[in-house]
């Protein structure tokens, strides 16, 4: 997705004046968000900014240096670029994150899913079970845990 | 021993006093509880509700798919999908596999759409790897992306009158249709429904001789008078009128606030459409229209799939007559694909709804982290609500208009 418009970079950080960075890793582009700000970003997002369809939030798993990441891709319905805004969790045990489901309720499935495949627990939800996975099952399989990365990069071709 | 002999024994690394393999809570307990939470009508007599599983195995349930509802009498008080019965882990595979060997993948997503999902996920990596496609494979990618769409709303229409109860008869008038557009797809990509057909920087292989002769005689001559006559037989009948029209409302409100994309969306009144809203590829050069409708009903999500059927081949149309001649890939073609680290969230319109592909690259020959947005499983957030107070001969009706694939539900 393209870098965000300079407009809507500078309205955005006027509102939120020092709360919300530009992602600035390279090839990545976005805001970054400190949990603690999340719903009242959100919120404003959708009332003010129009932003009113949630499309996607997933979560992002970065072993090396020690952080979740949830990815979350708001756009208008009215058209136009979308928006796609992060934030970062230290990856204790564990990991919280607030939820969604209040401001966009379509967020109730794809936070499940998280919770599911990564691990990331989201406060506030109102049935935060297993979707995939159900049963007995304890583990998060897409949470890296391998002590040494022997099978994570298998596959050469030729 | 050799049974317990694990290579790769050693190499998780768990919590302190964690035992994967202890069992402490019953998931059905779990399910039930969250079911039992809905507003209960005190009024008159006490009635008990009964909890019903209209179960994994059903002939209407479109897969292995599950929906528990509690009932009172015959109306639905509230209802749960539960779905991971075809859940094969595509995600971590993708994480395993490099990059183009994922295409194969994300064929078998969405089984009966297999050209969108290549659409998706080539427009992401080519989004990373910063490369556009040349001319002609950019009009052939868009005459399969609506062949594809035809196709699927062809097989909806065949399989949501099969649920309805007129069982084989319009599924067959239908099907025959789209044996034409798998006997086009198996010519030029070798397969009928697992196409793999796309490629980073442009399509596999140039279309053969004759094929586009033959997609002409198709879609300006044949198909536009069998959608008419099916849609003649369909739209005024007294049946499917009854049982769709006023049943299984979905609000735009509702709809824009549960996230619900594609036919789904426009159907309940919403206008937007990838392809108009942020065109990627080619489609700011054709004429055709967003089709809505005003109800959100189950006969309105019928009929805005036809409404569909008719600008798809309206797109073809021009494609074909546009189509110049060139090359069909802007960069050579390569066993292990060179990509940038970083991010990239590619999405297509596909037939069911917005299909996302978000890939984390980390300059590896393989992602480090891809995730598929995929439609159906987003689409069935709005299948509670809309069920509620309905009866549950409506369930079927309701999430055969959905239009669910489970290997996209579960992926």
């Amino acid at each position: 997705m393209a870098a965000p418009l300079s407009s809507q970079t500078q309205e955005l950080s006027s509102r939120f004046s020092n709360r919300i960075n530009v992602d600035t890793r390279p090839g990545y582009s976005g805001w970054l968000l400190d949990k603690s700000h999340l719903l009242e970003f959100a919120i404003a997002l959708r009332d003010e900014f129009g932003y009113d369809y949630l499309s996607s939030i997933t979560g992002v798993d970065y072993l090396p240096e020690g952080k979740m990441e949830i990815v979350y891709q708001v756009y208008r319905t009215t058209g136009g670029p979308g928006l796609m805004f992060k934030v970062q969790v230290p990856r204790t045990d564990p990991v919280e994150v607030p939820s969604l489901v209040s401001t966009y309720p379509g967020a109730e499935l794809q936070e499940r899913e998280a919770w599911d495949l990564l691990g990331i627990k989201f406060t506030g939800h109102p049935d935060l079970r297993r979707i995939f996975y159900v049963g007995r099952f304890r583990r998060f399989p897409l949470a890296e845990r391998l002590a040494r990365a022997i099978l994570r990069r298998r596959c050469q071709t030729f | 021993m050799a049974e317990n002999s694990n290579l790769f024994d050693d190499n998780i690394a768990y919590p302190q006093g964690f035992n994967p393999e202890s069992q402490s809570f019953d998931p059905e307990k779990a399910l039930y509880d969250a079911l039992q939470t809905y507003q209960k009508n005190e009024i008159g007599l006490e009635t008990d509700h009964i909890i019903v599983n209209i179960g994994p195995q059903h002939p209407s349930t479109h897969g292995v798919f599950r929906v528990a509802v509690i009932l009172d009498g015959e109306t639905i008080v509230n209802l749960k999908p539960v779905m991971g019965y075809l859940h094969r882990n595509h995600e971590k595979i993708g994480e395993r596999n490099t990059y183009i060997m994922n295409m194969p993948y994300t064929d078998r997503l969405d089984y009966l759409a297999s050209m969108s999902n290549n659409f998706g996920y080539a427009l992401a990596v080519e989004k990373l790897m910063g490369i556009k496609p040349p001319e002609r494979a950019d009009y052939i990618r868009v005459m399969m992306a609506e062949m594809t769409r035809i196709s699927n709303h062809l097989f909806l229409i065949g399989s949501l009158l099969n649920d309805l109860g007129a069982y084989f008869t319009p599924m067959l008038y239908a099907l025959e249709e789209r044996e034409l557009i798998l006997d086009i797809f198996e010519a030029v990509a070798g397969s009928r429904m697992m196409c793999n057909f796309f490629r980073f920087g442009g399509i596999a292989r140039d279309l053969p001789e004759g094929t586009l002769q033959k997609i002409k005689e198709i879609f300006f001559e044949r198909l536009p008078r069998k959608i008419d006559e099916i849609d003649r037989f369909l739209s005024e009948n007294e049946i499917i009128r009854s049982r769709g029209v006023g049943q299984g409302v979905l609000t735009p409100e509702n709809a824009i606030r549960f996230s619900a994309t594609g036919p789904l969306l426009r159907a309940s009144g919403i206008p937007y459409d990838i392809r108009r809203a942020e065109p990627y590829s080619i489609y700011n050069r054709f004429e055709f229209d967003v089709c809505t409708r005003k109800n959100g009903d189950i006969y309105d999500r019928l009929m805005v799939r036809f409404d569909e059927i008719r600008q798809s081949i309206r797109i073809i149309q021009q494609a074909a007559k546009q189509i110049p001649e060139g090359p069909v890939m802007s960069v050579k073609p390569m066993y292990q694909v060179r990509v940038p680290p970083g991010e990239a969230y590619g999405r297509v319109e596909g037939p069911k709804g917005e299909l996302g592909f978000y890939v984390v690259s980390d300059g590896k020959p393989n992602p480090w982290r891809y995730h598929v947005r995929a439609p159906s499983f987003i689409n069935l957030t709005a299948f509670g609500p809309m069920c509620i107070g309905q009866k549950i001969a409506d369930v079927v009706g309701v999430l055969g208009s959905i239009d669910i694939v489970l290997g996209e539900v579960d992926r």
